[in-house]
């Protein structure tokens, strides 16, 4: 029995490729995956291990983290107190900050660290030029400098952001600014997943002191010769009083917890993105499977009746199917490993994970990377083929003594699946659409999954019945649109499994693509309402003057429908005794300084959205947060001390600013302040966005480099939302895209099967006329078919339970719900069903068109 | 079952032009008194395989089926009577020779002529799986039509239907009908386009003995009144016995040949060939 069943499979290995193909497809993606996490994990784990294991005590400062009034002086102290312990030879503030860099008209944020002068506590290697010694040299990491173009003897021009260096107040003040040669490059092994595109620029403490960045999470040190590692250990502790903020480790052991609060998270996280992928991808590959047992078996099913004949039971027929589909599944599964460890390998060179594409020894290859993939590969296989090969056992021994085989009849869906089918969908169905109206994802998400289970039970009837609708319209093709959609339902199972998996590689990608429109459409929404006007450009230093021009620049750009100019005064107010904070006193609290702008109300109107018609003479505009710091409610009247003269204002609360005052050109005037021009606001004739009007407007901003300029308003939050959006889609897509290429190759799976099987029809047909190409077209439009309604169903089904979903989770954060469906994009989709479908049917035709007719014709 | 007494007559009458006649190697075996040829073949020769394992099926053959006449070629198997037939009938092509479908050389077209003739010129009938299993009763007999494009004649295609007694089973499909009535729709279809030529292998192999004599009354109906031409293949001597004449085949030649022949006179041939 196994040499018949092993004979059996060297006799049909063809027709077993494309399920073999789908099974190497699934399996490669799981291997690939875990095979590239644990890449990530093992790179990471370096990474992060490395500048601890230089060190040989680390105290870990968490409380340096945490900002307070006098922390700074705080720090110093404890790094005074590390210093004098006995036994410690060195002791270095480990500073980790950012900062913003520009070079040759580029800026640039980049990770802005301290270069030890202890050659010990430089845990990266030279690559190129030398190490920094005066305080305006810098060492740059590596690959990062290559990728951004920067090579020792470059200068640089480095500056804190404002949010790091101005933490107390709102200061007006620009931090320092220094200029700074490289003096070298040095390797970190980096890479792209673990901050390597960012630049690091190792700084000598003398910089850092000017450029004002003082902060540091860790302390390295290094042990005076002889010292008694664990006794300095214990003499630290006693001194910094370690605790929940502060710890002291040795060196290994600091490296050991940061790869544990690290790697782990990183190897999980990223399997549980992109595992429920690959899994996707073998349910798939299961419908192809299940395909290609089913026909085999079919085909076969006179051999069998025959081993019944001749004495062989049903188990004995059952466990030679089993076995067979056992044996594709393991060397299938391990080709597919095989191919993952090499799709990692490639993918793992170009991100700086490893230094070459067979580079296999810093792959992240674990025992589990190559279990687990060939085990899913097996189970998927092997639940696969139960169904076939328990219709195989049922073969009767009399089929044998038949002349020739009966076509096979259509069987009809059964009466428990079509019940099951109706009640799965109905109540899915109802539970996802009463979580839509509740906004409860724990209804909706259930809901929807039980309504996929109904789904996919009701395709053997939903497929076929959709294909002979679309069928009608083929038949106007003439002839071979009448053959292709016939032969198309002629087995409605194998018609329905084949187009099932396209349906749900296809309504996955719907389901996201109507989500991120939807997504996108709502934060649209949000965005206006919290942003009123769409451009606003005010000089990077706050308070100076937007330089000339820009504003005429602006009003020039295609998509810019109207601007206006602010001008801007700033004055300083006391804090009303009522709004100070319980226990301080006039004399603790600076007073505070504030910018005030005036525009007309009627150009206002011309630049904002929304909220326009609230500036009137004798209102100033302002921020709903100040109103509550300050104590103030709309409509209370306050004297604001703006120019020689001061004046009463009614407030009113606006989304329009974010900070100050806003009143009218003429009431400002009116306080006979000296105004600047400070910003220029603008409005886009599109209320979407729009690539080449947000490219229009960068480069407006970096053009203008004697005074920097910065950007704000909708249009830059539109530009921001839409394209972490789009790369989101985008990455998600290419993984589906697994699931959607072993679909196609069922359908040519299917399409191969069935040609093999209706080789004499072929030749009936040759011979009474039909040419090679119509032969060849038959084919492709039966395959079209067949992708079609894969994909038109999966559209459907994507677009419903997007809606389903959509509308619970706004519900669930309490936003208006927002739907949209990307009409062009699902027409681009379904639209590529036709030529995947032709591109399916290239291999099976050339074979069913090789037929001679006479051959084909002539009796067995 | 009887044939159709339309006054129409069929398109593909018995080929008039005797072009053919004297160029080729066959004429000198015909008689004086024989029609022009319809299909004939020269010189042919068809080996499968090569070499040590080469089988000659056809050993340089010289024949022709005169137009408008119920022709049968009959042998043991083996004899390659089957390879004969594909080859004139343009569904195979022979290793060297000539063979004519009326003033057509087949042996010189491409796999697209040869299609092209054998939809729009020449009409076949098979023992089993004649029809497209997908396709009802009548798509199955209008499929040659509609794969040349052209308009069916209805008046042509009622008559057909109405004598062979199919035409209240068009709607059907395969699977709905008898063996019978689905040999009779196959001959509907043969018959539709009015072919120069039918081919008939085995058309009776796989019916009852009643349906089969019925089949071969139609052929010959059809080759009566229409001047149909049809040439069969078959191994049946009763089949062969209403045939106008029987061409023997052995070991790929001819091995002789009867006019008006009678099932004795056939049986009494084969077993001399046979012995």
């Amino acid at each position: 029995m196994l040499r018949n069943t092993l004979l059996q499979l060297r006799h049909n290995i063809g027709r077993l490729t494309a399920a073999g193909l789908a099974i190497v497809l699934g399996v490669g993606f799981v291997a690939a995956t875990l095979v590239f996490t644990g890449t990530m994990q093992s790179s990471v784990r370096h990474m992060v291990a490395a500048p601890n294991l230089a060190a040989d005590v680390v105290v870990d400062d968490q409380m340096a983290r945490v900002a307070e009034g006098n922390e700074n002086d705080k720090r110093q102290q404890r790094l005074r107190k590390v210093r004098d312990t006995e036994g410690v030879d060195v002791a270095v503030p480990r500073t980790e900050s950012y900062a913003n860099a520009s070079w040759k008209g580029e800026r640039y944020s980049v990770e802005l660290n301290r270069l030890p002068e202890q050659q010990a506590l430089r845990w990266y290697e030279l690559a190129e030029g030398s190490y920094a010694d005066a305080a305006d040299e810098v060492v740059l990491s590596e690959r990062a400098a290559d990728s951004a173009n920067l090579s020792p003897g470059d200068t640089l021009t480095l500056q804190q952001p404002r949010y790091v260096s101005a933490r107390e107040e709102e200061s007006e003040k620009a931090p320092p600014k220094r200029e700074v040669t490289v003096s070298g490059l040095v390797d970190i092994g980096s890479n792209v997943l673990t901050g390597g595109s960012r630049i690091t620029v190792f700084a000598p403490q003398g910089l850092l002191n000017q450029l004002g960045t003082t902060e540091y999470r860790a302390i390295d040190l290094l042990l005076a010769d002889g010292a008694d590692t664990s006794a300095v250990l214990d003499r630290l502790r006693g001194k910094l009083d370690a605790g929940q903020y502060v710890k002291v480790r040795t060196g290994q052991q600091q490296a050991d917890y940061a790869v544990k609060l690290f790697s782990g998270r990183v190897a999980v996280a990223l399997n549980a993105v992109l595992l429920p992928f690959g899994a996707i991808a073998l349910f798939v590959a299961g419908f192809v499977i299940v395909n290609t047992f089913s026909v085999l078996h079919a085909q076969r099913s006179r051999q069998y009746a025959l081993l019944r004949c001749v004495g062989a039971t049903r188990g004995q027929i059952r466990r030679s199917a089993l076995f067979e589909a056992l044996l594709v599944g393991l060397v299938t599964s391990v080709i597919g490993t095989v191919f993952g460890v090499l799709v990692s390998a490639t993918v793992s060179w170009p991100l700086g994970l490893t230094d070459s594409p067979v580079d296999f020894g810093a792959l992240g290859i674990t025992p589990l990377a190559l279990t687990a993939p060939v085990a899913a590969g097996l189970l998927v296989t092997f639940l696969a083929s139960l169904a076939p090969a328990a219709r195989a056992m049922r073969v009767a021994p009399l089929a044998a003594l038949r002349p020739v085989p009966d076509e096979q009849a259509s069987r009809r869906i059964g009466r428990a699946r079509l019940v099951s089918a109706v009640v799965f969908t109905v109540a899915g169905a109802g539970f996802l659409l009463g979580g839509a109206l509740l906004g409860s994802m724990t209804m909706a998400v259930p809901g929807g999954l039980l309504a996929v289970v109904g789904v996919l039970l009701f395709t053997p009837t939903l497929i076929p019945a959709v294909a002979r609708a679309f069928g009608y319209l083929m038949r106007s093709l003439g002839p071979t649109g009448t053959l292709a959609s016939g032969n198309a339902v002629r087995n409605p199972y194998r018609a329905s499994s084949t187009s099932t998996a396209l349906m749900i590689g296809v309504g996955l990608i719907v389901l996201l693509l109507t989500g991120t429109a939807s997504a996108r459409n709502g934060a649209n929404e949000q965005i206006d309402q919290r942003y009123p006007v769409d451009v606003k450009i005010v000089a990077e230093e706050r308070g100076q003057p937007v330089p000339e021009g820009v504003g005429q620049r602006l009003a020039a750009l295609e998509g810019t429908a109207a601007t206006a100019a602010l001008s801007g005064a700033s004055f300083e107010m006391e804090r009303p005794e009522t709004s100070m904070p319980e226990g301080a006193s006039r004399e603790d609290i600076p007073p505070a300084t504030f910018r005030a702008m005036g525009i007309a109300p009627a150009k206002l109107a011309e630049v904002s959205r929304h909220g326009a018609e609230k500036l009137q003479r004798g209102t100033a505009l302002v921020p709903s947060n100040i109103l509550d710091s300050w104590g103030w409610s709309e409509g209370d009247r306050v004297e604001l001390p703006i120019g020689e003269s001061s004046a009463t204002f009614r407030l009113a609360s606006t989304d329009l600013i974010r900070s100050g005052f806003l009143l009218t050109r003429s009431d400002l005037a009116a306080t006979g302040a000296e105004t600047d021009t400070t910003e220029i606001w603008a409005r886009a004739t599109s209320d979407t966005y729009t690539p080449s009007y947000t490219g229009e407007l960068n480069s407006l901003a970096e053009e203008s480099t004697s005074t920097p300029i910065d950007l704000g308003g909708a249009v830059q939050k539109r530009a921001q939302f839409t394209q972490v959006l789009d790369t989101l889609l985008l990455i998600v897509t290419a993984l589906l895209a697994v699931a959607v290429i072993i679909a196609v190759v069922g359908i040519a799976n299917t399409l191969g099967l069935s040609v093999l099987e209706r080789g004499r029809e072929s030749a009936l047909l040759r011979a009474l006329g039909l040419t090679r190409g119509q032969l060849r077209g038959t084919l492709a439009l039966e395959a079209v078919l067949l992708a079609v309604v894969g994909t038109v169903l999966g559209a459907l089904v994507g677009v419903l339970f997007a809606f389903g979903g959509v509308a619970a989770m706004f519900e669930n954060i309490g936003l208006p719900v927002s739907f949209a469906v990307p009409w062009a994009r699902l027409l681009l989709v379904i639209a590529c069903a036709i030529p995947a479908g032709v591109l399916a049917s290239v291999l099976p035709a050339r074979r069913a068109a090789k037929a001679q007719p006479a051959a084909a014709l002539s009796e067995e | 079952m009887s044939f159709p007494n339309g006054s129409q007559q069929p398109a593909a009458a018995p080929s008039e032009q005797g072009g053919g006649n004297g160029q080729h190697g066959f004429a000198g075996q015909l008689a004086e008194s024989e029609p022009a040829p319809a299909t004939s073949g020269s010189a042919l020769v068809k080996v499968y395989g090569s070499g040590e394992a080469g089988v000659r099926a056809l050993d340089n053959v010289d024949i022709g089926f005169a137009g408008g006449r119920f022709s049968a070629i009959m042998g043991p198997s083996g004899s390659g009577k089957s390879t004969l037939m594909h080859c004139l009938a343009g569904l195979d092509t022979p290793t060297s020779g000539r063979v004519m479908l009326g003033e057509t050389d087949l042996t010189g077209l491409s796999d697209k002529q040869l299609t092209l003739t054998r939809r729009d010129r020449i009409g076949f009938l098979f023992q089993s799986f004649n029809l497209l299993p997908t396709l009802t009763a009548e798509q199955n007999i209008l499929l040659p039509l509609e794969l040349s494009g052209r308009k069916p004649d209805r008046q042509w295609l009622n008559e057909l239907t109405e004598s062979l007694g199919i035409d209240q089973r068009l709607r059907h499909r395969p699977s709905e009908l008898s063996g019978g009535q689905q040999q009779r729709v196959a001959v509907a279809r043969a018959l539709v386009t009015r072919p120069e030529v039918v081919f008939a292998d085995e058309p009776t192999g796989a019916l009852d003995s009643k349906s089969g004599a019925n089949l071969l009354e139609f052929l010959r109906g059809s080759v009566r009144q229409f001047g149909q031409t049809v040439v069969m293949v078959t191994h049946d001597p009763v089949a062969a016995s209403h045939a106008d004449s029987v061409v023997l085949l052995a070991d790929g030649n001819i091995a002789g040949r009867i006019e008006e022949p009678t099932q004795e006179a056939v049986l009494d041939s084969l077993r001399r060939l046979g012995g």
